[in-house]
């Protein structure tokens, strides 16, 4: 589905991304773990096109990528769900929805636009209730789902998330995860960045560890949680990465 | 006439121009929504327009004909501008360029206008009615030319408010406002909007100037700068970025100035409507209607 091929990104002389290969399997969840800075969110924006990596290739469906415009990139089915709880927060969520929607889509679907909407009312209907409402007066966790349903109203193959569950109460972190197992099950490939291994395994079928720009571990469930009792990945999962 | 006839007048012309410098303001406002940019290109963009009208009218052609063109010509700067003196710039958020490079081309257009229409001022001919037009309302006689920018100017800005408010399009200038990359995530062509945005800017400058003209009656190559000083102040009274402040901080401004002029003395209009600027920005930074400019990555 997705192949990354010794990918580095520099911000002048900060080497954020020194040499990164992955393999994303179709149809499963793909946890990228790694503390404070050590390049998760630059890797999902080298993969969205936000950044143009200086060397090394992404393939997508076996096509490079790496070089293509966003927008691009949108219409071949990648969306990306932003760090920060990126949302038009001047806008009102209903606007959001119908921004999350027109611009990614065929005018072919632009005729089921209200339907979809609808449908994002009905799964979520607190969203429905305050739908004219600034999205910035949303709760974070009511802002956090309707950025997924935002990024998904283009049908991705693609998903990418960028630290979900960051600032969310337990229960909120377990709707959201209960969500991308539901998209996961609609045959959405997912990548989520987390900070916290423990999070991530939850969902996760298969886990890679960044530190500093690098790889450092990769492996199913199994495999990193036998690594989280282990030093390093503990170091890893407190943020704390040892220099 | 009476005192109050008198006064009334005077608010009502206040209005009029107040108006034109509105319209100038919310040219300011879309180009800073959507980049961030100041553009001290907007005054000659102003006069521009007027003067391609000018001597296209000169040349025979017709009002219907001219001004389109006229708007064709500005709307196509307005791009060029964007595209070659901006675009470039944005890659470099901290840069303060833009101010070199929009100034940079308001001053070459200015020069421009001086080298083909020559520095003296020219006449510029009424629009649909004669100067010497008057509509009587409540007792007070108003001229037709100033009651016809006043209404042309208002309903622009109306409808400019329901397209960014009411239709996707708006609704995607404002998200690119908000945050480019966000919305370039969301499929919008985010360096489209700017691009965009600056032909919509540039066409507003067109019409800013083409409803002034006839009411000065006479441009030169520098009246499009002097007038933008006047909408900025307009557009930072307001608070810059606010499309309410745009229309109050103009209609404002032109009362204010009208009043000054016919009570103390017309050569004193500029000059206060400065001090208004230092008093207001000593009491509120940002503007009457100031929105807080929260800068991100
Ligand atoms: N725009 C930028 N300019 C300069 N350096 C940057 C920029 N963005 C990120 N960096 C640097 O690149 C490195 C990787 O940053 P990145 O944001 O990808 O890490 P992260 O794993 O997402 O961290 P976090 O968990 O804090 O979100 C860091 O050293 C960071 O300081
Ligand atoms: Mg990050």
């Amino acid at each position: 589905m997705l192949k990354i091929n010794g990918l580095h990104v520099n911000y002048g002389p900060i080497n954020a991304l020194k040499g990164i290969s992955i393999d994303i399997a179709e149809g499963k969840i793909t946890a990228i773990i790694g503390a404070n800075g050590s390049g998760k969110s630059t890797m999902l924006s080298a993969i969205s096109g936000l950044i143009i990596p200086d060397q090394g290739e992404i393939y997508y469906k076996d096509t490079p990528i790496q070089t293509k415009p966003v927008e691009e990139r949108v219409k071949r089915g990648i969306a990306h769900v932003m760090e920060g709880r990126r949302l038009f927060k001047d806008q009102s969520v209903h606007d959001n929805l119908l921004l999350g929607f027109y611009f990614r889509n065929s005018k072919e679907n632009k005729k089921n636009m209200l339907k979809q909407i609808t449908e994002v009312y009905e799964r979520f209907p607190i969203l429905g209730q305050k739908k004219h409402q600034l999205a910035g007066t949303l709760s974070g966790g009511q802002q956090q789902l309707l950025i997924i349903s935002m990024a998904i109203l283009s049908k991705p193959r693609l998903l990418l998330l960028d630290e979900p569950s960051l600032g969310l109460a337990p229960i909120v972190v377990d709707q959201v995860y209960q969500y991308l197992d539901e998209l996961k099950a609609m045959g959405v490939t997912i990548i989520v960045s987390e900070q916290m291994a423990a999070l991530a395994m939850r969902i996760a079928d298969f886990g890679y560890v960044l530190e500093r720009g690098k790889i450092v571990g990769k492996g199913d469930v199994q495999y990193l949680k036998s690594m989280m009792d282990s030093d390093e990945m503990s170091a890893v999962y407190f943020g704390e990465a040892k220099v | 006439m009476s005192s109050l006839e008198f006064a009334l007048e005077l608010i009502f012309t206040g209005l009029c121009v107040g108006a034109v410098y509105s319209l100038i303001a919310h040219g300011f406002n879309i180009t800073f929504w959507t980049t961030k940019v100041v553009n001290f290109g907007h005054g000659p963009f102003i006069m521009f327009c007027s003067m391609l009208v000018l001597s296209f009218l000169l040349n025979g052609l017709p009002w219907i004909v001219s001004i389109p063109l006229g708007f064709f010509i500005i709307i196509l700067l307005g791009f060029i501008l964007e595209r070659f003196s901006i675009r470039p710039l944005l890659k470099y958020p901290t840069s303060m360029g833009w101010i070199v490079s929009t100034l940079g081309v308001g001053l070459f257009l200015q020069a421009l206008a001086s080298k083909i229409w020559g520095a003296q001022a020219l006449a510029f001919p009424p629009f649909i009615f004669k100067a010497t037009d008057y509509v009587s309302i409540f007792g007070i006689q108003l001229s037709a030319q100033y009651l016809l920018v006043l209404v042309m100017a208002l309903v622009i800005m109306l409808i400019m408010e329901v397209i960014i408010n009411k239709t996707i399009w708006g609704k995607a200038m404002k998200a690119v406002a908000h945050d480019p990359n966000f919305a370039r995530v969301m499929g919008i062509k985010s360096k489209m909007v700017m691009t965009l945005s600056f032909m919509i800017s540039a066409l507003l400058a067109g019409v800013a100037g083409i409803l002034i003209a006839p009411i000065y009656g006479t441009i030169t190559p520098e009246f499009g700068m002097n007038i933008m000083v006047l909408g900025f102040v307009a557009s930072v009274l307001g608070g810059i970025g606010s499309s309410k402040g745009a229309l109050f901080g103009g209609l404002m401004l032109g009362v204010i100035e009208k009043l000054v002029g016919g009570y103390i003395s017309t050569s004193a209009e500029h000059g206060v409507a400065f001090l208004i600027l230092i008093i207001i920005l000593a009491l509120k930074p940002d503007g009457i209607f100031g929105v807080k400019v929260v800068q991100k990555v």
